[in-house]
């Protein structure tokens, strides 16, 4: 069986807090001393030491320079549009309806697809599986998945040909079948995607089938040690 | 001691034996060669092949705005690398595009604001990456991609190794006199 852990990146970076702002701050004074002066900088000083030269001495003024924009203007208009530029929130609608379905939520940490999957007599939240055919290869498996599970809209980018993680399980007894060779268990081989752009189709999944969890909400979803296979192949965040 | 350099000498000869025979080959087969058996091959140089496949030579391309934070980026990505057992070849910048944009005012072409903007350019190479560790890379290097910085991998080939060289405008403007002086009918040799 192969399974999908299709993510989507985070788009925005995320919030720093009070000792990372500190230090980025240092970081940029740092480079501030360190960096030689800047063009502007440099017209800046020389506008500012020739009009106290003529305040000093009175010198006639040259009417050319006066007409052009000077250093200290030319900061004003680029600090007034920058003030005038309204930034969007980093909280969307979608997080604050709480929406699981919706994409726009939390735009600052990795989501991961979980679908709603039949296992013997229940149905459990699970990555997207499904069993291997003949003469396919596990990543075709993996692919073909996602298609029948999600629909063609979805565009997605596997990172490689490679698996990232496996998860072996037994069947439960009442399952096996009698024989002495029938399958005793399963094992689903993990792919690892990211999500490009495109919908999980609606006519494919009903609303309460799927969603897309962050982190923090894996593990209440999930059986343990499902969680516990999957968390090794998950980059950490804090 | 002198085992190892034993051994060392007879590697060489026997390396130098594959390439020999891979040149005659085509040329006469039958020519020259008066045993029935093979030439001898060790076994190594089939062995000693990676089992994993190798991506070719990789270059990791950084762009970006500002340069403070792309250097530093550049520097993440040789230290995840070799962190990662990843040979990291070379490392190097590129002179920066240099971009004028110019907003305009709503339905017309009179300048609203016009910024000069460079993008910096700073590239990574790689070679003998394993492909199952690969993809972990690219995840990982895509993970901690700072704001502002794109970052895109492609194969290294020839115009990659161009760009990096400034064009000589002295010697190409006396070759250009050169071929002036010497004159249409001349052919070359």
């Amino acid at each position: 069986m192969s399974a999908v852990c299709l993510e989507r990146k985070p788009v925005l970076s995320g919030e720093l807090n009070e000792i990372e702002r500190k230090f980025s701050r240092m970081l940029a004074d740092i480079e501030l001393e360190n960096s030689h002066k800047s063009d502007h900088e440099v017209r800046y000083e020389t506008e500012t030491l020739q009009a106290e030269l003529l305040k000093s001495k009175s010198l006639d003024l040259d009417i050319e320079q006066t007409l052009q924009q000077t250093a200290q203007d030319f900061e004003d208009a680029a600090v007034d549009e920058y003030n005038k530029f309204v930034f969007e929130s980093r909280i969307t609608e979608a997080d604050k309806a709480n929406d699981l379905q919706n994409l726009e939520r939390k735009l600052d940490r990795h989501l991961l697809l979980l679908v709603q999957q039949k296992q013997w007599d229940q149905k459990i939240w699970a990555l997207p599986q499904g069993l291997q055919k003949d003469g396919e290869t596990m990543l075709q498996t993996a692919e073909r998945v996602l298609r029948e599970k999600c629909g063609d809209d979805l565009t997605v980018q596997f990172y490689g040909n490679a698996p990232c993680g496996v998860y072996k399980y037994k069947y439960p007894k009442m399952f096996v079948s009698r024989e002495e060779e029938g399958p005793v268990g399963a094992k689903v081989f993990f792919f690892k995607a990211q999500y490009i752009a495109g919908y999980v189709d609606h006519n494919k999944l009903k609303l309460q089938e799927f969603k897309w969890l962050g982190r923090e909400e894996l593990m209440s979803s999930l059986s343990q040690e499902y969680y516990r296979n999957i968390s090794q192949f998950l980059i950490d965040e804090e | 001691m002198s085992i190892n350099l034993f051994f060392r000498q007879k590697l060489s000869s026997a390396v130098i034996c594959h390439h020999v025979r891979r040149l005659i080959l085509p040329v006469s087969p039958n020519l020259g060669q008066q045993r029935r058996s093979s030439i001898y091959e060790p076994d190594y140089l089939e062995t000693g092949k990676p089992k994993i496949p190798q991506y070719n030579t990789l270059n990791i391309q950084l762009k970006g705005y500002d340069f403070a934070v792309l250097e530093n980026y550049q520097k993440l990505v040789h230290k995840i690398a070799e962190g990662m057992d990843v040979e990291v070849e070379d490392g190097w910048a590129v002179p920066p595009q240099h971009l004028k944009v110019q907003r305009f005012k709503p339905e017309s072409t009179i300048v609203d604001t016009e910024y000069t903007m460079t993008v910096y350019e700073r590239n990574v190479q790689v070679i003998h990456l394993p492909s199952t560790v690969g993809s972990i890379l690219f995840e990982v290097l895509q993970t901690a991609l700072p704001e502002g910085v794109s970052m895109t991998v492609h194969e290294h080939k020839e115009e990659h190794e161009e760009t990096r060289y400034i064009p000589d405008a002295e010697l190409l403007e006396l070759k250009s006199q050169l071929e002036e002086l010497r004159g249409p009918n001349v052919k070359k040799k």
